[in-house]
């Protein structure tokens, strides 16, 4: 993929293309610091899907201690873009979770929520 | 007053009620972060409660932030209070700060709306839309304390400070 890592405050992500998905990886703690350079990652890999598309995205968040709203904000705004597009073009997003942070739990359950068909959690526990 | 006592350790492994404490500070990103792991931390041992430490938590934190955003000093306090209940347990995350009387009046207006609502998680959803069409900042994080922790949000002024707190029940597992 042709997004940089991010690397700020305590957070870092990264993403990876695996075939036919798109793989990001997110450790550490997103909090107000780093909250519209997370926007501006999720967007950049919007756009890159939009330019080599991908069936799905997995988002390993299980080495992510916290989320921030704000930082929330950039996924429910990612979800919005993809629920926007052609619905044959649209990509599935998968999250990898753990019980080991328990707000992982809570937050996916509203994001799944709201994003309905779109999102796939998968926890191991 | 706050009626603090300690748990009997037969009750459920819990260490060292009361476990009360108060802070004031100025707190930057940095700090709010490493003041919500402490909070995870202590409340996780002494509670014996990995989900309630982490509701604890994110209520700490996201209220920390809101002071920060809205705060028109650069300082802060945050209190938390384990008070005792005839079957269990109160504890409240409370933070204060001074506030532009807008601020607090659009603070005021969130806590009763969700008060309000006959499901604050429909609401958080409502505000989950709006939050995508925003350009600054997400008014997502009392609303996410409310529907993601269950804890019960109030707000007051005192001494002339806005405090928002978030309150919880909790009952000691019985050892068996």
């Amino acid at each position: 993929m042709n997004i940089p890592d991010l690397v700020s405050g305590e957070l870092t992500a990264s993403g990876a293309r695996d075939g036919d998905s798109v793989r990001l990886s997110f450790s550490g703690n997103a909090d107000a610091r780093v909250d519209r350079e997370l926007e501006a990652f999720l967007g950049k890999v919007h756009a890159e899907i939009l330019r080599d598309p991908a069936s799905e995205v997995i988002v390993d968040i299980r080495a992510l201690e916290f989320m921030n709203s704000s930082c929330f904000k950039g996924f429910i705004t990612w979800i919005v873009q993809v629920r926007r597009m052609d619905p044959k073009s649209r990509y599935r997003i998968r999250f990898l979770s753990t019980s080991k942070h328990p707000w992982q739990k809570r937050s996916l359950h509203a994001i799944s929520y709201f994003g309905g068909e779109l999102i796939v959690i998968e926890s191991d526990n | 007053m706050v009626n603090d006592r300690r748990i009997p350790a037969e009750s459920g492994g819990i260490e060292a009620l009361p476990a009360s404490f108060a802070i004031r500070f100025s707190p930057s990103s940095h700090l709010i972060s490493i003041v919500r792991r402490f909070v995870h931390s202590f409340y996780g041992k002494v509670l014996d409660d990995a989900e309630l430490a982490s509701q604890l938590a994110l209520a700490t934190h996201e209220l920390l932030e809101n002071a920060v955003k809205y705060g028109t000093t650069n300082e802060a306090g945050l209190a938390v209070t384990v008070a005792e209940l005839d079957d269990g347990f109160s504890i409240t995350v409370a933070i204060r700060n001074r506030a532009e009387e807008e601020d607090i009046a659009e603070a005021r207006r969130l806590i009763d709306a969700l008060a309000g609502a006959a499901d604050p998680f429909a609401y958080y959803q409502e505000l989950m839309h709006e939050a995508a069409e925003r350009v600054d900042g997400s008014g997502l994080g009392i609303a996410r304390i409310a529907a993601e922790t269950g804890m019960t949000l109030e707000a007051a002024i005192v001494d002339d400070e806005l405090e928002i707190r978030a309150r919880t029940t909790f009952k000691p597992r019985r050892s068996t």
